[in-house]
């Protein structure tokens, strides 16, 4: 029921060569232009801890801007909106995918994107992208809720795509959630939605900023290299659902992270051996603090007077001071 | 009593039976009662003497010496937690419906394994304190373990006639990892399974006889309901056993052939300088063993390790990620991850692409290692016995190839975490691996060179100094206190 149409390109935010501009118009307006890489990467840090702080309010906020914009493909508000969304389009969109959306060889075909991949990639600040060889990676968003929601709309009526979802954590099955997480989605994301490595230079991003509604979305559309999904709504609760639940998941045994596993616990445990290290030193003598023998084992032993004394006699006056100072 | 002097062969239990060297009419009436017992048993045993000899038993003070002792304790705590995690578990794969108290998982099919585990983390008192003692300190154990063989390596205490415990010490690695490996694969948990379905394709890669191998192992073809059960034997007996039986070799052919000790101090080859066992050593090996326990305790009781729950239980087609064995099996791992894509048929005979980096490379690896000593003798032709250590930097070339062998681990170590290096890094995954495996051949070659010249030198200077009999000038700096009460070298211009 969610399925885009197939000519959408999966390939949505392949690393395309930045030269090859192709037929674009490319205004130098293009948002992508006017910013420099380290004010987008500041805007990323301030923007990561507003979110942090205001979790809570931006999965409120993101469920009443879904339920209340009317996207998709109704007719009369939707015409309007789409009037400012075209305007804004053309301003910041257009020079990579077109001014239809049809796509340049900058950018994909987002003509069949629809309002979910729309308001996915605008909202979470992965669109516009700084370049367009740049990787959609989550960001502080460009555009104010009006204007994205414009631009959603106007996206939405370019074709036909899946709207918004509506996704309900409240009284969703937890467990159907687990379920299906683990086997659909912790073979990228990890088991506690840490994130990690996919190949080709994309990385399925940590999940513990995604909100109920940008979970759906992102299921349902599959932003690349990430499949669709074709998930029942309830199916989408659970799992939003569970994801919320691994944001504050317990963790009874101690202080912990989402990137858990092997590799963590692995450095933590050096630390420990280096503890470990630094006890033994205290606990054991450091030579050039060492006094007087307290005990001395006498010669005679059998076991050392073979022939590693006569023949190697250099070894106790080759270096008086033991070369330990 | 000097140490040397152990009873002679044909000495009769009780001709030591005395305590105190004094004459047999030594007021006998005056024992106490402890002293009683015990020469009630010496009588019987005749161990006085053997004892007192024992208890003068001399250990060297440097603090390397204590990095085995970490070991032996570490594997102490593991005996003990493990005993206590073994009451509750359960070695068995077929599947039950969860029933716990873990909301998520109620009504999930999980093994009675996992199961088991899961209750041992919920529900047994100290379960999960227990769990995560166990296996935080089966992770400091191998850091123990690879720096007290590094000492014994780079110091030359392997050098005859030390040998034979060399040897015994490689194969109580090899055992420890045998139980890692085990112990990773029982609680049947997501990361469980995986790194068994590797095993078996390890296994299964061996040229002629794989799946004969890998079907002994399992039991049949994977995956297995059996195969639970097999590894818990391995690894709460049969390893155990064996690992009980090497330490206690290793400790006794130690105490046999005593110490190795740094020179200097009085160190000469046919003594050992350092605190008697009694009463100086078990003070500070009492001491230590807490203090090892104190601090993997405040650890395991802290920071959480292998939340089974989260990974859930083993299901054969689903997968996690990042998908990484303990950091001690993260050189096998590693070395399978840069293993080349190249599936060679010789005479007929198709290699798997696992064979090479999984069996080869790690059995040259570890081949090299324990065939070391005699490697080294036959190239240095010195065959005299050695208990005086050398300071890595007296013998260039062991210790250069020593430190390109550790080049070669630590690449492969981290090899084995590429994905999370490469999300940390910002790098695409596969430009990690490659990175990887031109360190794999440049690291060590690049390290061999510049630690045999930077131990060259330093040899150098020493046999300068001992030739002219020039001791080493520690570098001298003088102190001016300026008028605004701040100091500065006298030597440079204010």
């Amino acid at each position: 029921m969610f399925r885009l149409a197939s000519q959408t390109d999966p390939d949505m935010h392949d690393r395309l060569p930045a030269s090859s501009t192709g037929n674009a118009p490319a205004p130098a307006s293009a948002p992508a232009q006017r910013r420099a890489a380290p004010v987008r990467r500041l805007l990323a840090v301030y923007g990561a801890l507003l979110l942090v702080g205001g979790l809570a309010l931006g999965a409120v906020a993101g469920v009443v801007s879904a339920a209340t914009t009317p996207l998709g493909h109704v007719d009369g508000q939707a015409v309007t909106e789409a009037g400012r969304g075209a305007d804004l389009f053309l301003t910041s969109c257009a020079a990579c995918h077109g001014v239809q959306g049809a796509g340049t060889a900058n950018g994909p075909d987002i003509r069949n994107a629809g309002a979910a991949l729309a308001d996915f990639m605008l909202r979470t600040g992965r669109m516009p992208l700084a370049n367009p060889g740049a990787p959609a990676q989550r960001g502080t968003p460009y555009f104010s809720n009006a204007d994205r929601q414009a631009l959603v709309a106007y996206v939405a009526s370019l074709g036909n795509g899946p709207a918004i979802p509506n996704v309900v954590t409240s009284g969703a099955d937890v467990r159907a959630g687990w379920d299906l997480f683990t086997a659909n989605c912790a073979a990228c994301h990890g088991p506690a939605g840490g994130g990690g490595a996919v190949g080709g230079g994309f990385v399925a991003p940590a999940l513990n900023k995604a909100d109920a509604t940008t979970v759906g979305e992102a299921v349902i559309t599959g932003p690349a290299p990430m499949p669709r999904f074709s998930f029942s709504p309830d199916q989408l609760d659970s799992l939003a659902a569970y994801v919320a639940f691994l944001r504050d998941a317990p963790h009874p045994g101690g202080a912990t992270s989402p990137e858990v596993g092997p590799v963590t616990e692995g450095f933590i445990a050096g630390v420990t051996l280096l503890g470990l290290l630094l006890v033994a030193r205290w606990v054991g003598v450091r030579r050039d603090t060492a006094g007087d023998p307290l005990a001395e084992e006498a010669a005679g032993d059998p076991h050392r007077t073979g022939a590693g004394t006569a023949s190697d006699p250099a070894d106790d006056q080759g270096d008086p001071t033991g070369g330990r100072g | 009593m000097a140490e040397g002097e152990r009873p002679v062969d044909g000495a009769r239990p009780g001709d030591a039976a005395m305590p105190a060297e004094g004459p047999a009419s030594d007021l006998p009436e005056r024992r106490t009662e402890l002293e009683r017992v015990l020469g009630w048993f010496d009588t019987r045993l005749g161990l006085a003497s053997t004892v007192r000899v024992a208890m003068r038993k001399v250990f060297p003070d440097h603090w390397s010496f204590l990095l085995g002792e970490i070991a032996l304790f570490a594997f102490i705590i593991l005996v003990a937690t493990g005993t206590y995690l073994t009451l509750f578990y359960t070695p068995d794969g077929r599947q039950v419906t969860y029933q716990g108290p873990y909301t998520i998982l109620q009504g999930a099919s999980v093994s009675a394994a996992y199961a088991s585990v899961m209750r041992l983390s919920f529900e047994v008192e100290a379960g999960l304190l227990m769990r995560q003692v166990h296996h935080w300190t089966a992770l400091v154990f191998f850091g123990a373990i690879a720096v007290h063989l590094a000492r014994v390596f780079f110091t030359g205490a392997f050098r005859k006639p030390r040998e034979v415990n060399y040897l015994v010490g490689i194969g109580l690695l090899l055992m420890a990892l045998g139980e890692g490996i085990t112990g990773y694969s029982l609680p049947d948990d997501l990361l469980s399974g995986t790194g068994l379905r590797i095993i078996d394709s390890v296994m299964l890669s061996v040229p002629f006889i794989g799946p004969w191998l890998a079907s002994l192992f399992f039991g049949g073809e994977f995956p297995t309901v059996g195969i639970l059960s097999r590894l818990f034997v391995f690894h709460v007996m049969l390893l155990p056993g064996l690992l009980i039986g090497g330490v206690a070799t290793h400790l006794a052919i130690l105490w046999l052939q005593k110490h190795t000790q740094y020179r200097g101090h009085g160190a000469r080859e046919d003594n050992v300088v350092g605190l008697p066992f009694w009463p100086g050593q078990v003070f500070r090996s009492t001491g230590l063993f807490f203090l090892t326990a104190a601090v993997i305790t405040l650890v395991a009781g802290l920071i959480q390790i292998n939340p089974v729950w989260l990974y859930g239980p083993y299901v054969p087609y689903v997968a996690t990620v990042p998908a990484q064995p303990d950091w001690y099996v993260g050189w096998l791992e590693g070395a399978l991850r840069l293993g080349l894509p190249i599936e060679p048929t010789i005479l007929g005979v198709t290699i798997p692409s696992p064979f090479v980096p999984g069996v080869l490379i790690p059995g040259i690896l570890v081949g090299a290692l324990a065939l070391w000593p005699f490697l080294e003798a036959r190239l240095t032709h010195d065959h005299a016995e050695h208990n005086l250590l050398d300071p890595p930097w007296r013998t260039p070339i062991r210790t250069a190839t020593g430190a390109a062998g550790v080049a070669v681990f630590l690449v492969l170590t981290l090899a084995g975490g590429n994905d999370v290096l490469a999300v940390m890094l910002d790098l695409p995954v596969e430009t990690v691996t490659m990175i990887f495996r031109f360190l794999l051949v440049l690291a060590p070659v690049v390290t061999w060179l510049v630690v045999y010249r930077m131990a060259r030198d330093v040899r150098d200077g020493h046999e300068r100094r001992a030739r002219t009999g020039t001791k080493p000038e520690p570098p001298a700096v003088l102190l001016v206190r300026g008028p605004g009460g701040g100091f500065r070298d006298a030597e440079q211009e204010p």
